[in-house]
């Protein structure tokens, strides 16, 4: 599913500071199709740049990245934005969902940005519902995201994320902001989610309950995969 | 677009206040604007609908002149005839072609006891005019017609209207003599000028009342053709006959009757010489677009003919001078409001940094928030525009109100002086939407190239 291949990503700082802050600096790894895979390393190791090119929001790096068979990097805007829409699926730590919005229309947003073939208001709902359900809050259907609990706001996220079904799950911090039964029904969640569809996972996390139930981990420290293996393996 | 649409709609409602607030700068230049634009209409409409048509010209035989002291010696003829309407017919532009003729004898009125109590004697003007030109003008604009030569039949002797078939009234005979017999009244049409002279100017002067136009239709006058008060003018015979107003045109002479040609043709026979029924005295030329006046108007003069001036040009140039300044001016309101609306896209940018990181997450392509956040500004110029002729037309009919009420008769006092068309309506909307979307131009351009890793990861 990913093939990473000497990824390097710097930043331009201005000021007092100005140059090139290289934050990865040659990443290698592999996931494979269905795989539960762990990033992990401390605060400022670049995981998070990382997510952000897996998830086509930045396609300024070098190297080679290629996600279910896209080489991201020759990707136009539109491209990116397509792919975004339909191969991949996010959820962040803070949930990022829309406030003014249902949790329908929440789980529902993807589809207004679906550039082959609109679906109609029904089918849209209907899918959202469905999801929902899925995720077990089908009882939270018509609320507003400010009425949930981080638990279940996570859940409304991750709704959202398989709208389309995606291929690749990638999931920063997702139980970063939850207590300790939320995270783990989360990672209950996830595991179901890979065993039921095949969905591909690849989380950012500082959990070390998810790096152990992961299938693979990737630690990265100054910029360079330093570990890749099993989770239960780097656990040990 | 329709599912983009939703999310507009949602942010619309989302930071209604912050729009609002926005929008008070668009609905008052669009306000201004509005206003200034309907009343140069309702003005224009007036003043070369009423006062100077601009939809025609009125064509004369190319005058030489030679000045001998108090006099102007005519040097050549001053006259129209079929073929110069002819020619007039076959120049690109025109729609039409109406020959007007001058009455060539003397004429006396005497009438308007029913009108202010008293019989007025009076020279009058006479003009003839096709009665195709005023056709479908006002509600009895088909009695305006010529009537039986009276010569030609063998009138019906009577001792009372009574007597007569309807539409025609018990009076003297054509040419005068003993008894009385039925005779046609011969219809004429009256400028609305003149009424409005009367009503702004002559009924304070004389203290007589107010007349209503409505009111005058089937008023008649006695007429005397031949007859002069100037006892030189005067002719040896006199026809008798009748005038009834069957409509107001402003197609009508300023100042006088206007009867149908061939009425006024057969006067001018009887007075005159045969060629007299077909030498018109000017030609109305109907134009298809007032856009072809100057066009149509050179043309003409090529042909060799004059075109009367009737200072519709300059009311058409002062009027249009005094719309393009305070659109200008109203422009200038909206294009700074357009700069409010801009700040406040930036600021609503900044605000929905994280929204619009979600959106990018989520497949929208940096075309899709340039269309939400251009689509969010084109609405609020739309309502706000909305808002704006509201409030202009509301303030027009205060002005009406109190114009109405509050200001002295004048002559062409209108009871509106503002014209909302649909143009116009259309116009300020589009103009209103145009320029929000211009002020949201920066912002939207910024939200579409934020870095959607940056606000989602909080790198």
């Amino acid at each position: 599913m990913i093939r990473a291949r000497g990824i390097r990503k710097s930043y331009r700082l201005a000021g007092a500071r100005a140059g090139e802050l290289p934050v990865l600096r040659g990443v290698d790894f592999d996931v494979e199709d269905g795989e539960f895979a762990a990033v992990i390393g401390r605060s400022g190791s670049g995981k998070s740049t990382l997510l952000a090119l897996l998830g086509g929001l930045d396609s300024d790096y070098s190297g080679e990245l290629k996600v279910a068979g896209k080489d991201l990097r020759t990707l136009s805007d539109a491209e990116l934005s397509a792919y975004r829409n339909a191969t991949i699926g996010f959820v962040f730590q803070a949930f990022h969902l829309l406030d003014h919005l249902s949790c329908e229309d929440n789980v529902a947003l993807p589809a207004l940005f679906r550039v082959d073939g609109k679906e109609s208001k029904e089918a849209r709902l209907t899918r959202a519902r469905e999801l929902m359900d899925t995720v077990g809050i089908a009882d939270k259907i018509g609320a507003r995201p400010g009425t949930l609990s981080g638990g279940q706001k996570q859940r409304l996220a991750i709704a959202r994320a398989l709208y389309h079904r995606p291929k690749l799950l990638i999931c920063d911090e997702p139980t970063g902001n939850l207590d300790s039964a939320s995270a783990a029904a989360i990672i209950a969640l996830f595991r179901r989610l890979r065993d039921e569809s095949g969905v591909t996972l690849t989380i950012v996390t500082h959990d070390p309950t998810i790096a152990a139930a992961a299938d693979r981990v990737i630690e990265i420290r100054d910029g360079v995969v330093e570990l890749a293996g099993g989770g239960e393996e780097v656990q040990a | 677009m329709s599912s983009l649409g939703a999310i507009v709609r949602g942010n619309l409602r989302n930071n209604a206040v912050h729009f609002a607030l926005a929008s008070v700068g668009v609905i008052v230049g669009i306000a201004a604007f509005a206003f200034f634009l309907a009343l140069g209409a309702g003005v224009r409409e007036v003043v070369l609908g009423k006062i100077f048509p601009l939809d025609q010209l009125e064509v004369i035989a190319k005058s030489m002149t030679l000045d001998v002291g108090p006099v102007s010696l005519g040097l050549a003829s001053d006259v129209l005839d079929e073929k110069a309407a002819e020619q007039l017919r076959g120049v690109a532009g025109v729609r039409g072609v109406y020959p007007k003729m001058k009455l060539t004898a003397p004429a006396i009125g005497l009438g308007g006891k029913q009108i202010i109590g008293n019989d007025i004697r009076t020279e009058l003007i006479i003009d003839g005019v096709d009665p195709a030109l005023v056709q479908g003008e006002f509600s009895g604009s088909d009695q305006f017609r010529v009537v039986p030569d009276p010569l030609a039949t063998t009138p019906t002797a009577c001792a009372a209207d009574s007597a007569c078939p309807k539409d025609m009234y018990c009076g003297k005979p054509y040419r005068g003599g003993p008894g009385k017999v039925c005779r046609d009244y011969v219809p004429v049409i009256a400028s609305p000028h003149m009424l409005e002279i009367y009503n702004g100017s002559l009924r304070r002067a004389y203290n007589l009342p107010r007349l209503n136009p409505d009111f005058l239709i089937g008023v008649t006058l006695d007429m005397q053709v031949g007859a002069s008060m100037v006892q030189a003018a005067e002719k040896d015979e006199l026809l008798y006959e009748k005038l009834k107003l069957v409509g107001f045109s402003d197609k009508a002479v300023p100042l006088g009757v206007t009867l149908p040609l061939s009425q006024v043709a057969r006067y001018n026979v009887h007075f005159g010489a045969p060629e007299a029924a077909t030498r018109y005295h000017s030609i109305i030329v109907k134009i298809e677009s007032k856009d072809q006046v100057a066009a149509v108007a050179k043309a003409i003069e090529e042909l060799g003919f004059e075109v009367t001036d009737g200072g519709a040009e300059q009311a058409g140039f002062l009027i249009s001078v005094f719309v393009l300044v305070f659109s200008l001016l109203s422009t200038i309101i909206v294009g700074i409001a357009a700069v409010n609306i801009m700040h406040v896209f930036f600021m609503l940018v900044y605000e929905r940094q994280r929204e619009i990181g979600i959106m990018r997450a989520v497949g929208a392509r940096r075309s899709d928030i340039q269309r939400i956040i251009l689509g969010e500004a084109a609405c609020v110029g739309l309502i706000a525009g909305a808002i704006g002729v509201g409030l202009a037309y509301a303030t027009s009919r205060v002005f009406d109100y109190v114009s109405a009420q509050h200001l002295p008769d004048f002559p062409y006092k209108p009871e509106t002086y503002f014209a909302f068309s649909v143009d116009l309506v259309a116009l300020a909307l589009g103009f209103a939407a145009g320029f929000c979307v211009l002020g949201a131009w920066l912002p939207a351009r910024r939200a579409a190239r934020m870095d959607p890793a940056a606000v989602l990861t909080g790198r």
